[in-house]
């Protein structure tokens, strides 16, 4: 058979095979580390740092972007509402889109890119200069040591910085709405609670959580299967970034259709 | 260094919770540290009451919706109503659920039975009593929009069925009076409609108008249940000289009623979206008494249907009530 | 006790780099492993404590098969196998007081004023006193060096692997490394295999030289058999000369 009919049939055939065994990998590396969860000695006193360096130090850029989303949630809502649509709508919308969307999604993507990057690119360098091996000579399970307390912390802190961003977006687009759009406290309140539920709060935790796994995870996974030098850890960090926001974004579609 | 980031970690991590925590409780409406007063209401349909819903007395937002369920047995359904601070409710307190906004938002407010006497309160069994002093009062659900304009319909109807039924005892004379009138009428309910074309142009400031043609509104309502009492007692006595006479007494009210309309409903928009179905409604009665179909027999034959006709006019005019003690929830739900 | 490589087998992917190696390290002794870039020395010296599997064949290290150990028994076998890495594998986050301390973490009823003690006593021993406090990246490349021996020397093993110790380093740094690796085994006792191709070092601090090519020993012998030896590729190794590798294979 001439070359060129096979060309699409050999590449289809190795991206399988490749895809196979990322898999693979993927799931040797999460039964490891799930196996390491057992070592408490070894990841739990860098639990500690790591919810400082994965979570508090996150704090930051995600209420920055809070800051803003919730100005702009605010702005857009009343153009959206103009005519005889009551204001207080604008609440109902800056509550609604910033807890159950906005809030996780946004700053999960941005966490995407600070501790996904960094925990590839820590990890990958970790790989590239044996000091991965090394742990391991030193009776180090690597798994336990650098994986389980980023994941553990990712877990942890991902809603807890979620949480405080969704708060600043609301009220960065209440006070928007009071000086801005000359709406009063009580109309943008009003709206606010008018469509609330205890459940919403509880959707954008569980959304969290699952975006701090991934995020970490896939960090996790790309560093430790860095190969080569400081190419090697670059493709592995952006490969990390790029696959971890979009599994933040696949995500969010399946907890949508599974829990709301 | 080590306990430096500690610190810092586990202050994060409890803001976060607090926020969480409190955030949800506040959103729900959760007022912190002062006492509540709970209430029940017991009451057939909730339509669509949430939990977290306000509760209202004399229109100021006074708690909320604490909980819904259905009653063991499945007859009623049982609301908990959370009030802030100490409330001592009147004797006669009872609960109204009604829509708020055209924007899915319902609300129960507390009023007392001698204000609307006429509602269909639920009845609260005996055996439905709560130890420890919480209350539990009667609701009663009021009919949204989609239901008023489908009573309106359904009283057109009937009042269709039954002037069918008695337009062959009139003679040239009355016919012609009739005809005035179903002018008039249509010169009218025209104008309504123009006036609901250009509500949007002047949605502010039209409350006080509302005030007053819902007035109007009511008095027409008045007149045609008096008429149709009237009707109905006349073609139980077989006295169709009195029929007539009587008619063109309803005629002539109508005829200076509509126009005491058009003139109060200049600057008149939502509401009159509302009126302006049940006056086609009644212009599409007239129509068929104009065409002259139906027969006096038959009319003579069933008072039930006039009877059900009456009824419905007075849920008609408790509606009425309702619109004009409460003007605004009826002009934001027409201006869609 | 010693280690012995038994007919192993290992491939990366399509590449067969070991093909029935066998080498045994006597007791006590230093040996050096010689061979060509790219011939699987390091791979030889990671079998030896587990970081590499091989595909077939067994590594016997202390008298237990490395493949047969579950997780806590190579753990403990590790505890008295110090690995030291080509580029020190320092870890960067922390100091160097932290990077000798880290293996004695994982030894059992180790108190910490016990830790200290020895943390400093191992940075002597490798002439590095005073810079506990220092982290990798402020010390030159000879003293990244010392800080992998002292922390692969810190719970005390019987073993201890070199990974090209002294590549990179200036001549003085070299003697300095090798005479530190003798006084590992003179001081400490400790069995040493050395990774190297610096043939110079190879002589000064071995007992024993053995050859790696095509994944095989090709040969093994004193430091004054490899000396006089005619075989053609080791001479091409010993001299520098590729002719005479070519001519060999």
């Amino acid at each position: 058979m001439p070359t060129s009919v096979l060309t699409p049939v050999e590449y289809i055939g190795r991206w399988s095979i490749n895809s196979v065994r990322s898999l693979g990998k993927a799931g040797y590396l999460t039964t490891g580390a799930l196996r390491a969860l057992r070592n408490v000695e070894i990841w739990g006193p860098r639990l500690v740092s790591q919810m400082v360096s994965v979570g508090v130090a996150s704090v930051p850029i995600a209420l920055f972007i809070a800051v803003f989303t919730g100005i702009v949630l605010a702005l857009q809502a009343s153009y959206t509402l103009t005519g005889a649509v009551p204001m207080y709508l604008v609440g109902a919308m800056v509550g609604k889109s910033m807890i159950l969307e906005l809030g996780p999604v946004l700053t999960g993507l941005a966490l995407a890119g600070r501790v996904g990057a960094s925990t590839a690119a820590e990890v990958g360098t970790m790989r590239v200069t044996e000091q991965i091996d090394a742990l391991e000579t030193l009776a180090y399970d690597p798994l336990a040591y650098l994986v389980v307390p980023r994941v553990l912390a990712g877990v942890f802190m991902f809603p807890v910085v979620i949480v405080l961003a969704s708060a600043i977006g609301i009220l960065t687009g209440w006070s928007a709405s009071l000086t801005l759009l000359d709406m009063s406290s009580a109309e943008f309140v009003r709206g606010l609670r008018l469509f609330f539920q205890p459940w919403d709060v509880g959707f954008a935790v569980i959304k969290s959580l699952s975006f701090g796994l991934i995020v970490t995870s896939v960090g996790s996974f790309y560093g430790f299967h860095a190969k080569g030098g400081a190419g090697g850890v670059g493709v592995a960090t952006t490969r990390a970034v790029v696959v971890s926001s979009m599994l933040i974004l696949v995500l969010d579609a399946f907890w949508a259709v599974v829990l709301l | 260094m080590k306990r430096r980031e500690e610190l810092l970690a586990g202050s994060v991590v409890l803001l976060g919770i607090v926020v969480a925590v409190f955030g949800t409780l506040w959103l729900q409406g959760r007022r912190f540290g002062s006492t509540e007063t709970e209430v029940h209401v017991l009451m057939r349909d909730v339509g669509q009451l949430s939990v977290g819903n306000a509760v209202t007395f004399r229109g100021v937002p006074i708690g909320r919706v604490g909980d819904i369920a259905v009653e063991e047995g499945g007859t009623a359904v049982r609301i908990q109503l959370l009030l802030d601070g100490e409330w001592i409710l009147e004797d006669d307190a009872v609960a109204v659920i009604a829509p708020e906004s055209m924007f899915g938002d319902w609300q129960a407010e507390i009023v007392t039975r001698s204000r609307f006497p006429r509602y269909d309160y639920y009845e609260i069994p005996a055996e439905a009593r709560l130890p420890g002093g919480v209350r539990i009062l009667s609701g009663y659900m009021l009919p949204d929009l989609s239901r008023l304009t489908a009573v309106a319909d359904e009283v057109a109807q009937n009042v269709a069925s039954l002037t069918d039924r008695f337009d062959r005892a009139f003679g040239q004379e009355t016919t012609d009076q009739i005809t005035q009138a179903i002018d008039n009428m249509e010169e009218f309910t025209a104008t309504l409609r123009r006036l609901a074309d250009q509500q949007s142009d002047q949605f502010l400031g039209i409350a006080e108008d509302v005030q007053n043609a819902t007035s109007e509104i009511a008095s027409v309502l008045e007149t045609a249940r008096g008429s149709l009492e009237r009707i109905d007692a006349l073609l139980a006595s077989g006295d169709l000289d009195s029929i007539l006479v009587n008619t063109r007494v309803i005629t002539a009210e109508l005829s200076g009623v509509s126009g005491d309309i058009s003139a109060a409903s200049r600057s008149l928009s939502g509401t009159l979206t509302l009126a302006d179905s049940t006056f086609l409604a009644l212009n599409r009665i007239t129509a068929r008494l104009e065409s002259g179909d139906g027969s006096l027999g038959r009319l003579i034959t069933d008072t039930l249907l006039a009877s059900r006709a009456e009824r419905l006019v007075e849920e008609l005019n408790l509606l009425m009530a309702d619109l004009r003690a409460n003007p605004r929830k009826y002009v934001r739900l027409s201006i869609f | 006790m010693s280690i012995v490589l038994r007919d192993v087998y290992r491939a990366f992917g399509t590449n067969q780099v070991l093909r029935g190696l066998d080498l045994e390290v006597q007791d006590g002794e230093t040996l050096s492993v010689i061979g060509f870039s790219g011939a699987g020395k390091s791979v030889v010296l990671k079998h030896m404590v587990g970081l590499i599997r091989p595909d077939s064949g067994d590594v016997v290290v202390d008298g237990k098969n490395v493949n047969e150990l579950d997780v806590e028994e190579l753990n403990a076998l590790r505890r008295d196998v110090g690995y030291v890495f080509q580029f020190a594998a320092l870890f960067d986050s922390m100091s160097i007081a932290e990077n000798v301390a880290m293996g004695l973490r994982r030894v059992p009823g180790t108190y910490e004023e016990e830790i200290v003690s020895r943390v400093r006593e191992c940075l002597a021993l490798v002439e590095l006193e005073g810079i506990e406090d220092q982290y990798p990246s402020e010390l030159s490349g000879g003293m990244v060096k010392r800080a992998g021996l002292a922390r692969a020397i810190a719970t005390r093993p019987k073993y201890l692997l070199y990974d090209e110790p002294t590549t990179g380093l200036d001549p003085v740094t070299v003697t300095v490394i090798d005479r530190l690796i003798v006084r590992m085994k003179e001081e400490l006792g400790v069995t040493g295999i050395v990774v190297t191709h610096d043939i110079e070092s190879a002589y000064r601090i071995s007992d024993r030289i053995a050859m790696l090519h095509d994944g095989r020993i090709r040969i093994c012998g004193t430091v004054d058999e490899i000396r006089g030896s005619d075989d053609p590729l080791l001479r091409s190794f010993l001299e520098g000369r590729p002719e005479l590798a070519k001519r060999a294979s």
